[in-house]
């Protein structure tokens, strides 16, 4: 047989052997397909059931059959995850992240391990990827949830000014739901930005006039905010609605007090405004005297501040009565001036206030905030 | 039906011919798609036999693990002992002996054989590998289609590398190593005759393989980049231990081989099955070793194991490898050698990272740089090494730790074991293929090793004769260089000065009575010492001119020259 022939029948040969090796290639994938299908399985029956440890096993059996399906891949890297080996999650992670770069899943998982390790910069890079990431399912509940949860880690963080970035970002996002308006509200809260927090809380009560945390949220940021008024009512309601926290009672009864006893309430007259300034000024030269007996006896401490505040005291207690206050409003300005400078000087130097001393220190903070 | 009629006419011997050379391109072609065919089954048959005997599950049950690589130990060493003797090892070393010995021939037998024994022996959990195999297969069949289509010897010689190189690239899914390996490891030249050849059969060798069985790359890693310059200090660490690490395989492996290869039949039969049995007590608890495990360098490159289980698992499977290759199963070294760098580059990550936790990078690296360093320690192809590892992850940013860490390796393991694994194999088993590393670390003679002192006098063409003679009497050479043209040269001797003095033509010029006829070939300083010989013949001297001024003499070189210098004693 020539050449020719011998290369022309080695030629047609390969169609055969093309043939033939794709029907066995393509039975050995179906197979392959079946088993990482199989092992697949068992791996999403261990992790529901709690069993991560066993979920590694069977996905890394499912990766090797299916060849690198990032699917697999992907769920080998969760299951790692829930058995706590996030070095190795990670890994796999950022293998995955390779090929697809956008992945919101892949980058949202990532910015899990990161925010877990205390990564700021990457996690608050990973957050984002998944933020503006590709979705397959749900594309807008995984935003949000990404948004969520870089907002609560930025606020964990104490990094209040990128929360609050993060968090107006959510409310423009966040459904109409209370839960949802609730939960961005109290981040704000936590994230120092009180306005914002008690709009949120506002749009809820819109939808929903007596939900509980809308309520209490709503009166927190009313009396962080100084508008004690706003604070009493909606913490009223909160309290009758269920049993509330402690700090939220406390602020209740502290808002109630501050409105029976600020002098410089709109609309009091003039009596009632000098009785009030004479009480409060009788209330600071309490906690003066408390503060200085405490001082006195720590050694070692200066009390030049407290004496001044004493000589100052003395100088004006003959003139501080109701009716000297209720007919001269200057003397009650200078009066209340001194008692909120004897406040101030007390929670310095002898710690927090309590009861009308608090409400007295929180007055006087409303109203250098305003004069300003 | 004129189509049909003009397709029983067709008479290719006829119509279509093809010279030798053209045949060996379209062969060499054909050669890669078969042999990316055979790669791909053989592959099928690997994991099918794995499955058949071990199960589906990395870690299979106790019993199989124990008693599986036992009873095909034997299995395959009766086959090999008693009928197939010569698909006996990795296949590597009886290529380059059809190369350098057997005329190119493989008999097919042999490549039956190795496909059908190193399926069971890989498949059963002996810790060896497919790629040598596949290259051997590859090989085997391109000797074939040589033998069927009755090329001459020459070109028979060279076929077998070609479906080397297919065999290799379709297992590694790698054209890039494959052919690097072949030229570097089994060829051991770079000839643009063969290296056509062999890459038209590698890439068609690995496009059909990727056909079949997809083009992922054999090993995923994140990109990498250097965390710190002082990691490279790392990488240098990895390759001391690399070259260690392949100095403990390969020094173990050749004694114990070359003693087990002098025991009787019976030993040479039960070996494999002992070798299966221990192997099969290590992968009890360490089933990572057995097979070539891949899968397990994957999870090795994704950080889930301890430095503490990587470092065991290094020297465990050189245990295991060991044992499989010098019991006489058949199956190949890449794969395991990968494995052993992977799990000490693991290992070096691990510990690097407890002392400089913030400047190191990924575990992948380092895995990927350990694979490279063992290949270019234990197999002694360091170029192959280094593309091999940017080939198989796709990653490019990861070659200047490779390349240092495997020329530290390299370098450590030619300390101390001056002949590579495979040529020592050949010596063991009586052939004396010849060694591509000394190849390539042997001086080569140059002219200027043999140039004599530049000749007192050039003539040139406007010389006259009478000048040109007194100024010879003033020298004893017989003959001189004449420069006609500034890239003509030829000689004139002293006779032939005095006879044209004697005719009268003393003041005419050199260049016209010397003829173009008589012009002498020249060579450069640089070019090897063998062109000056081929050149030389029956001339008394060439001229040996500068590269960038062919006019410019820098000496002479006579035939005494040339083989004084051949026989002074070389350097290294």
């Amino acid at each position: 047989m020539s050449r020719g022939h011998i290369l022309t029948l080695l030629l047609l040969a390969l169609i055969p052997s093309f043939a033939v090796t794709g029907y066995l290639a393509g039975a050995h994938h179906e197979r392959d397909r079946r088993l990482a299908e199989k092992w697949y399985e068992r791996g999403e029956t261990h992790l529901r059931e709690g069993r991560a440890g066993a979920a590694v096993d069977a996905f890394s059996n499912a990766l090797r059959f299916s060849r690198d399906d990032p699917r697999d891949r992907l769920r080998l890297a969760q299951a790692l995850i829930a058995d706590g080996r996030d070095a190795e999650a990670s890994s796999h992670l950022l293998t995955l992240r390779e090929d697809e770069p956008g992945n919101g899943t892949i980058n949202l998982e990532l910015g899990r391990l990161a925010a877990r390790s205390g990564d700021l910069p990457n996690a608050v890079r990973y957050y984002h990827r998944a933020i503006d990431g590709a979705w397959e399912e749900e594309p807008e509940r995984w935003r949000r949830v990404a948004r969520f949860e870089l907002a609560e880690f930025l606020v964990a963080q104490q990094t209040y000014a990128a929360a609050q970035a993060e968090l107006i970002a959510l409310a423009a996002n966040v459904p109409d739901d209370s839960a949802s308006l609730t939960r961005v509200g109290r981040l704000f809260l936590h994230a120092k930005a009180d306005d914002d927090a008690l709009r949120m809380f506002r749009r809820t009560l819109e939808h929903d006039p007596r939900h509980p945390a809308a309520l209490a949220g709503a009166g927190e940021a009313s009396f962080r905010l100084a508008n004690y008024r706003a604070a009493r009512n909606y913490l009223s309601q909160a309290t009758r609605l269920g049993p509330t926290a402690s700090p939220l009672r406390e602020m209740l009864q502290t808002s109630t007090l501050i409105l029976a006893i600020d002098p410089f309430q709109p609309r009091l007259a003039a009596r009632e405004q000098g009785r009030r300034a004479a009480e409060a000024f009788g209330h600071a030269v309490d906690r003066l005297a408390a503060c200085a007996r405490e001082l006195k006896f720590l050694p070692g401490v200066l009390d030049e501040d407290l004496s001044r505040l004493q000589t100052e005291v003395d100088q004006l207690t003959p003139r501080a009565g109701a009716r000297s206050l209720a007919r001269d409003p200057d003397l009650l300005e200078q009066t209340m001036d001194l008692v909120f400078r004897i406040e101030n000087t007390a929670r310095q130097r002898c710690g927090q206030p309590q009861g009308h001393d608090l409400a007295l220190l929180l007055i006087g903070q409303r109203r250098t905030g305003a004069e300003r | 039906m004129t189509w049909l009629r003009r397709a029983v006419a067709f008479r290719p011997d006829r119509s279509v011919r093809l010279s030798e050379a053209q045949l060996f391109l379209v062969l060499a072609f054909v050669i890669g798609l078969f042999s990316g065919l055979s790669v791909v089954c053989f592959r099928m048959a690997i994991d099918s036999t794995r499955l058949w005997l071990l199960g589906d599950t990395l870690g299979p049950a106790v019993s199989r693990v124990v008693l599986v690589p036992a009873v095909a130990g034997l299995v395959v060493a009766a086959v090999v002992v008693l009928v197939l003797p010569e698909v006996r090892g990795s296949g590597v070393n009886h290529t380059k002996a059809a190369v350098y010995i057997y005329d190119g021939f493989i008999p097919f037998r042999t490549v039956f054989g190795k496909f059908l024994t190193c399926s069971v022996s890989i498949g059963s959990g002996h810790s060896l590998g497919p790629e040598d195999p596949s290259l051997q297969i590859g090989a085997g069949l391109a000797s074939l289609f040589g033998r069927w289509l009755r090329l001459s010897r020459d070109h028979l010689r060279l076929l077998a590398p070609v479906g080397a190189a297919a065999g290799l690239a379709a297992a590694f899914n790698s054209p890039i190593t494959a052919v690097l390996f072949v030229i570097e490891e089994v060829i051991g030249t770079w000839s643009a005759g063969v290296l056509g050849a062999v890459v038209l059969s590698a890439v068609s060798g690995a496009v059909t393989a990727q056909w079949f069985l997809g083009d992922e790359p054999l090993f995923r890693v994140p990109t990498y980049h250097l965390e710190h310059p002082s990691e490279l200090v790392a990488y240098a660490l990895l390759g001391v231990i690399g070259g260690i690490a392949a100095l403990a395989f390969v020094k173990p492996v050749l004694s114990l081989r070359s003693r087990i290869r002098r025991r009787p039949r019976r030993t040479l039969i039960l070996a494999p099955a002992m070798a299966g049995l221990a192997i099969g007590m290590i992968g009890v608890r360490f089933p990572q070793v057995m097979g070539a495990g891949y899968e397990f360098v994957d999870q090795a490159m994704h950080g889930q194991y301890t430095w503490q289980l990587l470092a065991a698992l290094a020297v465990l499977k050189i245990v295991a490898t060991g044992l499989s290759f010098v019991s006489g199963v058949p199956g190949g070294l890449f794969a395991p050698t990968l494995f052993i760098g992977a799990m000490i580059g693991g290992a070096v990550h691990g510990v690097v990272q407890i002392v400089l936790p913030d400047q190191v990078g990924p575990t992948g690296a380092y895995v990927l740089v350990g694979m490279g360093t063992l290949l270019a320690a234990i197999l002694r192809a360091p170029i192959t090494s280094v593309f091999m590892i940017v080939e198989v992850s796709g990653n490019y940013s990861i070659i200047l730790p490779v390349m240092i860490s495997n020329t530290i390796g390299y370098l450590i393991s030619r300390r101390f074991q001056p002949h590579p694994i495979f040529d020592a194999l050949s010596q063991q088993d009586g052939v004396a293929l010849p060694s591509m590393e000394e190849q390539r670390e042997t001086t080569v003679q140059r002219v200027e090793d043999a140039i004599r002192r530049r000749a007192p006098f050039v003539f040139t063409g406007e010389d006259s004769i009478d000048d040109a003679w007194r100024r010879a009497r003033e020298s004893n050479l017989a003959q001189y260089p004449v420069r006609l043209a500034p890239d003509v040269w030829t000689l004139v001797s002293v006779e032939a000065l005095e006879n044209l003095r004697a005719e009268g033509k003393g003041d005419l010029a050199l260049g016209s009575v010397l003829g173009l006829s008589d012009r002498l070939p020249w060579v450069h300083p640089d070019q090897p010492l063998e062109a000056a010989l081929r050149l030389i013949g029956d001339r008394a001297f060439l001229p040996v001119v500068h590269r960038a001024n062919v006019g410019q003499l820098e000496g002479i070189v006579t035939l005494d020259d040339i083989l004084s210098a051949y026989r002074r004693p070389r350097d290294g």
